[in-house]
C-alpha cells in the first residue's frame, strides 16, 4: 500500500528549478532512504511532501488524499524531523512534547502518557525537567526526534536527523528508526551520509540537482552499474609464475604484485573469488584476503559522476 | 490553545524578562517627579516601556523562524492564523495585565480617579496593540535578531522624538509632526492630551481609532512572512 505518493512534481524558487519532475513513491511499513548531496532537491521534496510549501506542478498524495499547504487534516498523521534542531530552549524536554502533542490535539492523560512513553524512546526521562539548552548535541538531537514523535505519527519524515552529532547518538538513532519502522510506521529518511542509508533503508532513492536519478533497493542499485570486483590477496609463497596464473583466469583484467600482495581485477559478475583463492592455495597458501563490494558511493559515483563525502559534492 | 498557553510560559519564564516587563515600570511608578500634573512624563516613558517590552515578546517569533522552529509548527495542523493570533494575544494579555497594575498602583499613589484610571488603561492597551503589531511587521522584515535589534533602537528613537515622547507634541515644527503622525507613538502621545484635556475629547477618540488602523496596516504586513 502505498502511503505518499509524488507524480512529477515542479518546484521553483525564480529562475532555480529545486524540484525537476520528481516521481516517488512510500509503502506502508517501509523506510525509504533520500539520498543526494547538499542542494539536491532533499528538503524541498520533503517540505513539499509535508504540505509546508506548494508545488508549481505535479500531484502529491498522502494516505489516498491529494496534499497542499491548506489540507491541514493531513498533517495529523504526519510528523516532521528537521535538519536543524527546532526545540524551545526555554523550555524543558517535557513542556517541548506537551507542547507538539498538543499541537497535534493530544489532550489529558493520553498526552501525559504519550510524553513519558517518547522520553523513554529516546533515552531522556532522567532530563524531563531539564531546558535543552544545557543538553549536549545528541540529546538535543534526540529531543529533536521525540518531538515528532509524541503524537504517534504513522508517517514520519526525518531530515537529516544525524547531523553533527557523535557515533553514539547516531547509532542510538539509526536503531531508533528501525524499531519505529518494525512497530510499523512508514519513515522516509533523508541523508548525505551513504552508510546511514546503506545500514537502514529498505529501499533508496537518489536526488540530484532536483531531479530523481536512481530508484530501487540497495541489491538493485549496485545491479545496474557496471562494477569491477576487486580482490586483494597475501600469499606466503610470492612468485610470478603465481601471478601469470592469476592472469590465466578467465575474466581477470589486471593483476598487481607488491611483495606478497596481489590485486585483482576482474570484471562485473564473474565469480572469481573461490579460483583465485584456488590457485593461490596450490601455489603455497593464502595468509589474508578480501573482496570489495560495491557500494552505494560506487552507485552514486556511477549515476552522477561526483563523490558524497560528508555533503560536499566534488566533480 | 496550546500555542496560546506556552505563549505565556515562554513570554514569562525568562527572569530578564520578567524584571522588564513588571520591575521596571513598577519602579517608574513611584518616582513621583514623573507623574505629577505639571510634568507628566510618566505617562508618555511609560508607553516607552511597553513598546520596548512588546518587541521582546515579538522576538520570540522571530526566534521561532530564524531557528526554524516555525517550520516544525507549520508540519503540524497549524494555521497561520492559529499560530500569530494566539502568540500575539498571549503578548497582549501580559502587557495588558503589566499596565493595569502599573495603572492600579499610579491610581492608589496619585489620585487618578476612576474615569482616568479606566482612560489611561484603554489607551495604553490600544498602545500595546499598536506595539505588537509594528514590532510583528518589523520583525518580518529581518532574518537576524541582532541587525532588527540594532536598528529598531534608532527608528524608535526617531519615532518617540517625532510622536512627541521627549519634547511636546506642540513645540515640533509643522512638517515633522506631519510625518510623526504616520508611527503610533504621536497618536499616542495625542491620545494622553485628549486625557488630560477632558473625558470626551474627541482627540482621545480619535487617536485610538487611528491607532488600530496603523495595527491592522501592521499586522497585515507582518502575517504575509510565513515560512524562512
Amino acid at each position: 500500500m502505498i502511503v505518499a505518493s509524488m507524480v512529477d512534481v515542479v518546484k521553483r524558487y525564480g529562475k532555480l528549478q529545486a524540484l525537476d519532475h520528481v516521481s516517488l513513491s512510500i509503502r506502508k511499513g517501509e523506510i525509504l532512504g533520500l539520498l543526494g548531496p547538499n542542494g539536491a532537491g532533499k528538503t524541498t521534496a520533503i517540505r513539499v511532501l509535508a504540505g509546508l510549501i506548494g508545488a508549481d506542478s505535479g500531484e502529491i498524495m498522502l494516505r489516498g488524499e491529494r496534499q497542499d499547504v491548506n489540507n491541514i487534516r493531513l498533517k495529523q498523521h504526519m510528523g516532521l524531523v528537521t535538519q536543524e534542531v527546532t526545540i524551545f530552549e526555554e523550555l524543558t524536554a517535557e513542556e517541548n512534547l506537551r507542547f507538539f502533542g498538543g499541537l497535534y490535539g493530544v489532550k489529558g492523560e493520553l498526552l501525559r502518557r504519550r510524553v513519558k512513553e517518547t522520553l523513554e524512546f529516546v533515552g531522556l526521562s532522567e532530563y524531563a525537567k531539564k531546558e535543552p539548552g544545557k543538553f549536549s548535541g545528541g540529546m538535543q538531537r534526540r529531543l529533536n526526534i521525540a518531538c515528532a514523535l509524541v503524537h504517534s505519527p504513522d508517517f514520519l519524515i526525518m531530515d537529516e536527523p544525524t547531523v553533527g552529532i557523535d557515533p553514539q547518538s547516531r547509532n542510538y538513532i539509526l536503531e531508533s528508526v528501525r524499531c519505529l519502522a518494525q512497530n510499523g510506521t512508514t519513515v522516509l529518511y533523508t541523508s548525505h551520509y551513504m552508510e546511514e542509508v546503506q545500514a537502514i533503508a529498505d529501499r533508496i532513492v537518489i536526488m540530484d540537482q532536483g531531479r530523481v536519478i536512481a530508484d530501487g533497493t540497495l541489491e538493485e542499485l549496485i545491479g545496474r552499474i557496471q562494477h569491477e570486483e576487486t580482490i586483494r590477496i597475501t600469499v606466503t609463497n610470492p612468485s610470478s609464475a603465481l601471478t601469470e596464473s592469476f592472469r590465466a583466469i578467465q575474466g581477470v583484467k589486471t593483476v598487481t604484485q607488491k611483495g606478497a600482495d596481489y590485486t585483482i581485477v576482474s570484471g562485473a559478475s564473474s565469480g572469481n573469488l573461490n579460483r583465485v583463492l584456488a590457485v593461490a592455495q596450490q601455489s603455497g597458501g593464502v595468509s589474508n584476503m578480501a573482496a570489495d563490494k560495491p557500494t552505494l558511493e560506487d552507485v552514486f559515483l556511477t549515476l552522477t559522476g561526483k563523490k558524497l563525502r560528508d555533503g560536499e559534492a566534488s566533480a | 490553545m496550546t500555542i496560546f498557553r506556552f505563549a505565556l510560559m515562554r513570554g514569562l519564564r525568562k527572569k530578564s524578562m520578567f524584571a522588564a516587563l513588571f520591575a521596571v515600570p513598577l519602579a517608574m511608578i513611584f518616582i513621583r517627579p514623573l507623574w505629577t500634573p505639571e510634568n507628566g512624563a510618566g505617562f508618555v516613558f511609560y508607553g516607552m516601556v511597553i513598546l520596548f517590552a512588546a518587541f521582546s515578546l515579538v522576538r520570540l517569533i522571530m526566534t521561532d523562524r530564524v531557528s526554524g522552529t516555525i517550520v516544525r509548527i507549520f508540519a503540524a495542523p497549524v494555521t497561520t492564523f492559529q499560530y500569530l493570533s494566539q502568540n500575539l494575544l498571549a503578548y497582549w494579555l501580559i502587557l495588558g495585565i503589566q499596565t493595569v497594575v502599573m495603572v492600579a498602583v499610579g491610581a492608589m499613589l496619585y489620585e487618578w480617579g476612576i474615569e482616568m484610571a479606566a482612560q489611561l488603561i484603554l489607551c495604553y492597551t490600544v498602545f500595546a496593540v499598536a506595539s505588537i503589531a509594528l514590532s510583528l511587521a518589523w520583525t518580518s522584515l529581518f532574518r537576524s535578531k541582532v541587525i532588527s535589534d540594532a536598528v529598531f533602537s534608532i527608528v524608535v528613537s526617531f519615532m518617540a522624538l517625532l510622536g512627541g515622547i521627549f519634547i511636546p507634541l506642540s513645540m515640533l515644527p509643522d512638517i515633522l509632526r506631519k510625518i510623526g503622525m504616520l508611527f503610533p507613538t504621536y497618536w499616542f502621545s495625542n491620545s494622553l492630551l485628549g486625557i488630560r484635556d477632558g473625558a470626551a475629547s474627541r482627540e482621545y477618540w480619535l487617536s485610538l481609532l487611528i491607532m488600530l488602523l496603523l495595527s491592522a496596516a501592521s499586522l497585515l504586513y507582518g502575517s504575509k512572512r510565513r515560512l524562512e
